[in-house]
């Protein structure tokens, strides 16, 4: 496996796949994923307070809201990356949302879904979603 | 070194943890009558823990926590888009004579001649300002406001059978309650880019201009403080493909008397009653939102509107069947309308041009001196004078020293001045929307800047003293996180210990 | 009315024409027009735009006071339905007037605004004490609002579509609930009853829509009130909302918040959403506006997180145990999630939320108590009086609380309003779509001899 990336002091895990939207999508069985939102975003929510899960078996469309992340002046939607179904959310976040700020990767995944489609035209790599948070960090 | 101010800090418990058994502020007034009883199902079992203090005890707490507020009344209150002018006392008088404030809301035309002369005379009053057909002043706030023109928007489209257009565009430096009324009232909202300069982007509103759009909401002058020097073609573009205009009317005060609004080519506008034209701000409420249209439009306002005939008013419901429907149980913030009404008669014609005047040269002055302070940039508007507001950004100073608006806001506080708007609007990075009004006094505008200029420079000395402020307020800063986390929204909520 | 020349708003701007003139030299402007220079020279008026004024501080006063005294406030008023003009003590009059509490705005620095933050938790505070609901909405506009609100948030929480409501309603709220909902696309299915809630059409419609699948279900949430708006305490509410809820259907009540000074709560008998009119808690009716619009809700996060408005919540200072007060959970709000807010709520009522509280706890538990019985006392008294004249029914509805229908029978609501008003009476609400049926509601301010003059003016009335 590639060394993971870095830019500034965000971190980018090179063992998965990233959304322009912040989003880190994960294959972890064939067509199961788990998804959470990269360092860089949750270091400009700052402290996570809250977050708010859809109910498992619940279908979405591509870029439908399918966890919504809160923090005490900001929220982020995190968007289904394709056609799926949401299988489980973590749980362990309705009372430690912080574990995301602590282990955006790890611990602070936020679900697992499985896609009912194949495209995967959202998902970029861990190199072009470097390029996009350089360009917002100069922005 | 300019002088701070110390705030009141009474360490005043929660009112239903003072007092004693058996007190009494408020003794209702009793009645020699039989005593009757309701039906045994409905007695109330529930504790009921209220307060029991006296007259004095509930005085001196409300007082105390009064010298914990600050108030347009106590200091400058720069707060951007919120027009924080001075509250007329006369207002406050006349809002409390006694046919004004105990007069419900339904009774016959005849017995509220009073009340109806004082919607029909701002109705027609406002007609005049903006340069509208026909006003209500129903909408209770801004937002309300906002929600009552678009749903204005959507009845004369589908009056058209005109049935497709579902989306309204709004810019991206646009308030919050824009895109949140156009979302309520069940429309699609598509949010374009501004310019470098801070306007609006005609390429980009060009590009989703389809015969899908029902309307474009934007502020103006503009959510940066400056006016829109392409208006007349962007309502013009919008009216091409069929959609309408609408006028965020929050910031009024940057234009009212010098410009009417209609003739820009917006077909609905509302406006803030409690900004432009100084009903008390509250503590966040009340407001009054009334809405202005133009002729075409009139037939799908909320009724009833005051209306005159003879020398006799009434309350004209005509349009009820084309109407959109009420926005308010009643008419409004009749109390907040009648104060609006009071001072724009106080200005007249020439005082209200006057006003904006000042308003603008207090807050182009106020950004003459910003604009020399090392941290702070001015990062739109380069050649053009700023309306009523500006904004101003701490990224340079963020970069340097680690200080952020939020740091600049909460050291403020430490003078008696209230921050400016923060992180607003949204297309500012470390924004600070500054509004002075036309109430300030020269010597108080340069306190404004001598405070910003003595917080910049300390960023770049002891950054730490800024980050850690505010130092003499009731409070220093709280913790929100735990807040969020575990939100006690009442005793209730404590005394259940629903979080342990 | 001629209007005065003179430059009267000088008192409002806070400098003089010396100093203007200084002011624009010193940033390199000649006049205060030229600060418009960049304005699309056709837009601006050359001339003062043509409206009254500028008056004086004595011509507003007195011209003022006249129109105010065209209002027959001074008139004996028998009208509610959802406002109630009740006596407003002194000390809280006076303690509003303070201009620290009136002219600050939304509480965005809290450190600045501690007064401000404390009395709106203790608002909060104590509408939940009185209802026994968790959290306290701070604030809506006015109850018609407030159902409006609500109805949008159980149709978000249970992701339907129709919201049931219980006739009778009060025709305006009812019509602002449409307008909150109807336009984009939700639904509001009026269920009639006589005077009180129909629990049975209710229930079997619920029942019907419980059948369909999942995803096709439609009711989200069913309204109602108590006492409803003909003034009756329906029965068996528990059980009622127990059936409900078996059926995964969300229930708002409106209630009068007074009433909870003697009546079971919202809490009690297991209401989803409480809302009301905090008007009656110590603010004028002032024509119908400010009020004061209250929602309730038992502690559930997700329930919470689709509130609409402000909310207040105590905390810490950072670094010490001092208790502190700020404004939470604003991510539900419009400045951070725009179009996807619960509510595009931005300036609400919290003066008049402010306001209540004090009210409350002035008036304490007992005082609520003696406040909510009187009313009933006075009430039952007038209804029972009025009844013993020919051809008068009183009350039409039962068992009743403070409010109560009456049917005049032969005497028509012209006639009735033209006799009573020129007698100093405001004859209670007329009730639409009928002929001579009339909300008659009480307040603190009637006193024994009231109640009988306006029987005795019916009676006469009733012979004419
Ligand atoms: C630009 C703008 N638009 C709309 C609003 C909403 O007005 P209100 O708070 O009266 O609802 C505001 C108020 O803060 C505003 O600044």
């Amino acid at each position: 496996m590639s060394e993971d990336l870095r830019f500034d002091n965000y971190l980018i895990k090179t063992d998965r796949s990233y959304m322009e939207t912040h989003e880190w999508v994960k294959e972890i069985e064939p067509g199961i994923f788990l998804m959470g939102i990269s360092d860089y975003a949750q270091k400009m929510l700052h402290e996570i307070s809250y977050v708010q899960f859809e109910d498992p078996d619940e279908e979405f469309e591509e870029k439908d809201t399918i966890v919504v992340v809160e923090a005490i002046k900001a929220s982020g939607d995190i968007y289904s990356p394709f056609k799926a179904k949401l299988l489980e959310n973590n749980e362990n976040l309705e009372d430690s949302p912080e574990l995301i700020n602590e282990s955006p990767f790890e611990k602070g995944w936020l679900c697992k879904i499985k896609a009912l489609s194949d495209s995967r035209t959202n998902l970029i790599s861990p190199q072009q979603y470097l390029e996009i948070i350089k360009a917002e960090s100069e922005e | 070194m300019i002088h701070k101010r110390t705030q009141a800090k009474w360490e005043e418990p929660l009112i239903l943890n003072k007092g004693g058994a058996g007190r009494r502020a408020y003794i209702p007034e009793s009645v020699n009558l039989p005593k009757e009883t309701i039906p045994d199902e409905w007695i109330r079992k529930s504790p009921l823990e209220l307060p029991q203090v006296s007259e004095l005890e509930l005085v001196r707490h409300v007082v105390r926590l009064s010298q914990m507020i600050h108030g347009v009344d106590v200091g400058p209150y720069p707060l951007g888009s919120c027009t924080m002018k001075y509250n007329p006392k006369i207002n406050e008088r006349i809002a409390r004579f006694p046919g004004f404030a105990d007069m419900h809301p339904q009774a016959p035309e005849q017995s509220i001649q009073g009340t109806l002369e004082v919607f029909f005379w701002l109705q027609e009053t406002l007609k005049k300002l903006t340069g509208f057909d026909a006003v209500t002043i129903q909408p209770p706030g801004g937002a309300s406001g906002e929600f009552t023109g678009v749903l204005v928007i959507k009845a004369y489209h589908e009056a058209r059978n005109d049935t497709k257009r579902d989306t309204i565009i709004i810019p991206d430096s646009a308030h919050g309650t824009n895109p949140a009324s156009a979302a309520m009232a069940g429309f699609k909202v598509i949010e374009i880019p501004s310019t470098e300069d801070g306007y609006v982007d005609l390429e980009a509103l060009k590009s989703v201009l389809t015969e899908n759009i029902a309307g474009f909401m934007i502020t103006n002058p503009n959510t940066l403080g400056l006016f829109e020097p392409n208006i007349q073609e962007i309502c013009k573009m919008v009216h091409d493909v069929g959609g309408l205009n609408y006028l965020d009317g929050a910031n009024f005060n940057g234009i009212v008397g010098v410009i009417k609004p209609a003739k820009m080519g917006f077909d609905v506008m509302h406006m803030n009653l409690h900004k432009t034209f100084t009903g008390p701000h509250g503590g966040g409420g009340p407001g009054s939102g009334p809405v202005a249209v133009s002729e075409k439009l009139r037939k799908y306002l909320p009724v009833p509107i005051a209306a005159k005939k003879d020398q006799t008013f009434y309350w004209d419901f005509s349009n009820k069947k084309t109407s959109i429907g009420k926005v308010h149980g009643y008419n409004g913030n009749f109390g907040i309308a009648l104060r609006a009404l009071l001072y724009i008669l106080r200005n007249g014609g020439p005082g209200l041009r006057k006003t904006c005047e000042t308003a603008v040269l207090n807050a182009n002055y106020l950004l003459h001196h910003v604009r020399q302070i090392n941290g702070l940039t001015i990062p739109k508007g380069k050649n053009v004078p700023c309306k009523h507001e500006f904004v101003a950004s701490a990224s340079k100073l963020l970069k340097e020293t680690g200080v952020s608006t939020n740091d600049i806001a909460k050291a403020m506080l430490d003078y008696g001045v209230h921050s400016p708007t923060v992180y607003f609007p949204l297309i500012i990075k470390e924004a600070l929307m500054i509004e002075p009004t036309e109430s300030e006094s020269k010597q108080s505008l340069d306190l404004i800047a001598d405070v910003f200029k003595e917080i910049t420079k300390l960023a770049y000395s002891d950054p730490d003293s800024v980050k850690n402020s505010p130092h003499l307020t009731s409070t220093g800063r709280l913790d929100e996180v735990t807040l969020a986390k575990k939100p006690v929204l009442s005793q209730l909520i404590e005394k259940k210990d629903i979080f342990s | 009315m001629s209007p005065n020349s003179k430059n009267y708003f000088q008192s409002y701007l806070g400098i003089g024409p010396e100093e203007e003139a200084e002011m624009l030299n010193s940033i390199g402007y000649n006049s205060t027009i030229d600060l418009f220079s960049d304005v699309p020279q056709n837009l601006i008026e050359r001339t003062p735009i043509n409206i009254d004024g500028p008056y004086s501080e004595f011509e507003l006063n007195s011209i003022f006071k006249k129109i105010s005294q065209k209002n027959f406030n001074d008139h004996l008023s028998f009208l509610g339905g959802g406002v109630r003009d009740l006596y407003i003590p002194a000390f809280l009059e006076e303690l509003m007037r303070r201009g620290e509490i009136y002219t600050a705005y939304t509480s965005y620095q809290p450190e600045i605004a501690q007064g401000m933050l404390q009395l709106i938790y203790e608002y909060e505070s104590q509408v939940a004490e009185l209802t026994g609901m968790d959290v306290i909405s701070a604030s809506l506009y006015d109850w018609a609002t407030a159902l409006g609100e609500s109805a949008r948030m159980m149709m978000r929480i249970m992701k339907r579509r129709s919201i049931l409501v219980a006739n009778p309603i009060s025709p305006e709220r009812l019509e602002v609930l449409r307008t909150y909902t109807e336009h984009s696309g939700f639904n509001i299915v009026l269920v009639d009853g006589e005077g009180t809630i129909n629990q049975n059409d209710i229930l079997i419609i619920i029942e019907e829509d419980s059948r369909k699948d999942k995803k096709e279900r439609e009711i989200a949430g069913v309204y109602f009130e108590i006492p409803t708006f003909h003034g009756v305490l329906p029965s068996q509410v528990d059980e009622f909302i127990d059936e409900i809820h078996k059926y995964d259907v969300l229930v708002t009540v409106g209630i009068d918040l007074i009433s909870l000074g003697i009546l079971r709560t919202p809490a009690e008998y297991n209401a989803d959403f409480m809302i009301g009119e905090g008007q009656i808690l110590g603010s004028g009716v002032s024509n119908g506006g400010p009020l004061l619009g209250i929602l309730g809700t038992k502690y559930n996060r997700k329930w919470i997180q689709n509130f609409p408005g402000r909310l207040v919540g105590k905390t810490t200072e950072l670094g010490s145990d001092l208790p502190g007060y700020c404004i939470t959970l604003s991510t539900r709000e419009q400045h951070i999630r725009r179009e996807k807010a619960t509510s595009n709520i931005c300036s609400n009522q919290t003066l008049m939320a402010v306001n209540a509280g004090i009210f409350l706890a002035g008036l304490g538990p007992k005082g609520i108590r003696d406040l909510a019985s009187g009313l009933v006392d006075r009430a039952h008294y007038l209804a029972k009086e009025l009844n013993k004249l020919e051809g008068i029914r009183s009350p039409v509805f039962e068992p009743f609380l403070f409010d109560f229908v009456v049917d005049f029978g032969s005497i028509s609501h012209e006639k009735l309003e033209e006799q009573c008003i020129s007698q100093g009476i405001l004859p209670g609400l007329k009730i639409e779509g009928t002929s001579c049926l009339r909300l008659i509601s009480v307040s603190d301010k009637h006193r024994k001899e009231e109640l009988d003059y306006f029987v005795n003016v019916i009676s006469e009335v009733s012979k004419l």
